[in-house]
């Protein structure tokens, strides 16, 4: 095959895509994950007792003031001290599930804080519990607070994925430094891996952007 | 299984995060300032009404923002040496760090200058006033207090991303404590002790940040 541009990465494109599939899983299982705490500890943060809103409190101020790589070396190394041995792959989407949860239980907390607070009262006055209320009443309504703020989490979250090469996950930017020692053209391989990362989060971005302003003109 | 935590060790070894500390304060404050500097002037050319300007600007601003900083760290590091220039990894780490964040720092200036009502520059133009006075003397005074709190979540994003440095062997904080987890048992004393402080460096900037905010927006 004769490739003009960039070579390098052209030659080796299957692989790439290879990675970029596991970049694509580990931002999706994070996500999930992530959105889910997001949800339970942003409800918790809004109804919870005094116990509850500090833990809440303490989970989003630790794991949003350190960085992504730290927490990932916490469950890399620090564990195995323990006799805890997980594998690298589990290290990775609990590293990035609960620092993306951080950021999301914000979200959440934010999303729900901007409803008019007579909706839980009415809720209330009608003898609802918690989870029905917040399942029926409240959660329903905040989504669309909720979901622009979420997919520029999801960029930052896309982005971060590459962290996780660093404790030797084969994702795509593991593939890139590979084929950057066999290749030896370091802005071809990581140009075009650049780009891979940014179709997936320029086109996000642009559908936050969209949503954000369509949301924000409703008020 | 015991487990103690070895307060021995951190007194042992105290002048390896000293340093590792230092390092990354000196990353994270150079990448900073490159960031105020070329974010400034990025967020001009952005706003700029030749097109010729503003697009590219906004080009460069979007591509970099949605690209790993991981991979912009290795496109400078590996990169710079193919081409023949040698620097250190410190010094690629500054840059790249620098730039990624530039791209952030231009968007909280536009937002900034944006932020500040039409009527202000109406007011200036029907003065006489010139563009460049009319930023000088009219819009940024007044974009300052919209500026002061991203810009500084902007620089708690950069001391975290300093962290990212350590992937081209810059032994700063977080390296420090991946080596001394490499080589001694000693692996949650290092990670507790790193944490501490990047939380402590954290909170420094967030009260700075509401401590500043509350002083520009006094007056209103």
């Amino acid at each position: 095959m004769n490739i003009g541009i960039m070579p390098a990465f052209f030659e080796n494109i299957s692989f790439f895509l290879k990675a970029a599939i596991v970049t694509v899983y580990l931002s999706l299982v994070s996500l999930t994950i992530a959105t889910l705490i997001g949800i339970v500890l942003g409800v918790v943060s809004v109804v919870g007792g005094k116990l509850l809103k500090a833990f809440v409190l303490a989970y989003v101020y630790v794991l949003r003031g350190l960085p992504i790589l730290v927490l990932l070396f916490v469950f890399y190394y620090t564990l195995p001290a323990f006799r805890i041995y997980i594998p690298s792959v589990l290290a990775a989407i609990a590293g990035l599930s609960l620092w993306t949860g951080a950021y999301m239980t914000e979200i959440f907390r934010g999303a729900i804080l901007a409803l008019p607070r007579g909706q839980i009262d009415a809720g209330n006055s009608l003898g609802m519990d918690v989870i029905t209320l917040m399942r029926q009443v409240v959660l329903p309504q905040s989504l669309k607070y909720a979901i622009p703020p979420s997919i520029n989490m999801t960029v930052r979250l896309i982005k971060g994925t590459s962290v996780v090469s660093i404790i030797n996950i084969w994702e795509l930017t593991y593939a890139g430094r590979q084929v950057t020692e066999t290749t030896l053209a370091p802005f071809q391989v990581f140009g075009g891996i650049a780009i891979i990362y940014f179709l997936f989060c320029y086109s996000l971005s642009y559908l936050g952007a969209v949503l954000e302003k369509r949301y924000t003109y409703i008020h | 299984m015991k487990i103690a935590f070895d307060f021995q060790f951190i007194y042992r070894n105290i002048d390896s995060f000293v340093w590792g500390f230092i390092k990354t304060l000196e990353i994270s404050l150079l990448a900073i300032l490159l960031a105020l500097v070329a974010g400034f002037i990025i967020a001009l050319l952005r706003m700029s009404k030749q097109p010729w300007l503003s697009l590219p600007a906004g080009g460069i601003i979007e591509f970099i923002r949605n690209t790993p900083l991981l991979i912009q760290i290795y496109v400078i590091f590996f990169g710079l040496f193919t081409v023949g220039i040698d620097f250190s990894a410190f010094m690629c780490g500054i840059i790249a760090l620098g730039l990624h964040y530039t791209t952030y720092m231009a968007e909280v200036y536009r937002a900034g200058v944006e932020s500040v009502s039409r009527t202000q520059r109406e007011a200036a133009a029907a003065l006489g006033f010139n563009r460049m006075q009319t930023m000088r003397l009219v819009i940024l005074p007044q974009a300052v207090a919209n500026i002061i709190p991203p810009a500084f979540n902007e620089f708690i994003a950069m001391i975290q991303g300093s962290s990212l440095v350590s992937a081209i062997g810059v032994m700063e904080l977080t390296q420090t404590a991946k080596m001394f987890s490499e080589r001694t048992a000693a692996t949650y004393e290092s990670f507790f002790l790193i944490s501490a402080l990047y939380l402590v460096l954290n909170s420094i900037l967030t009260t700075g940040s509401r401590f500043l905010e509350n002083r520009l927006t006094a007056y209103r």
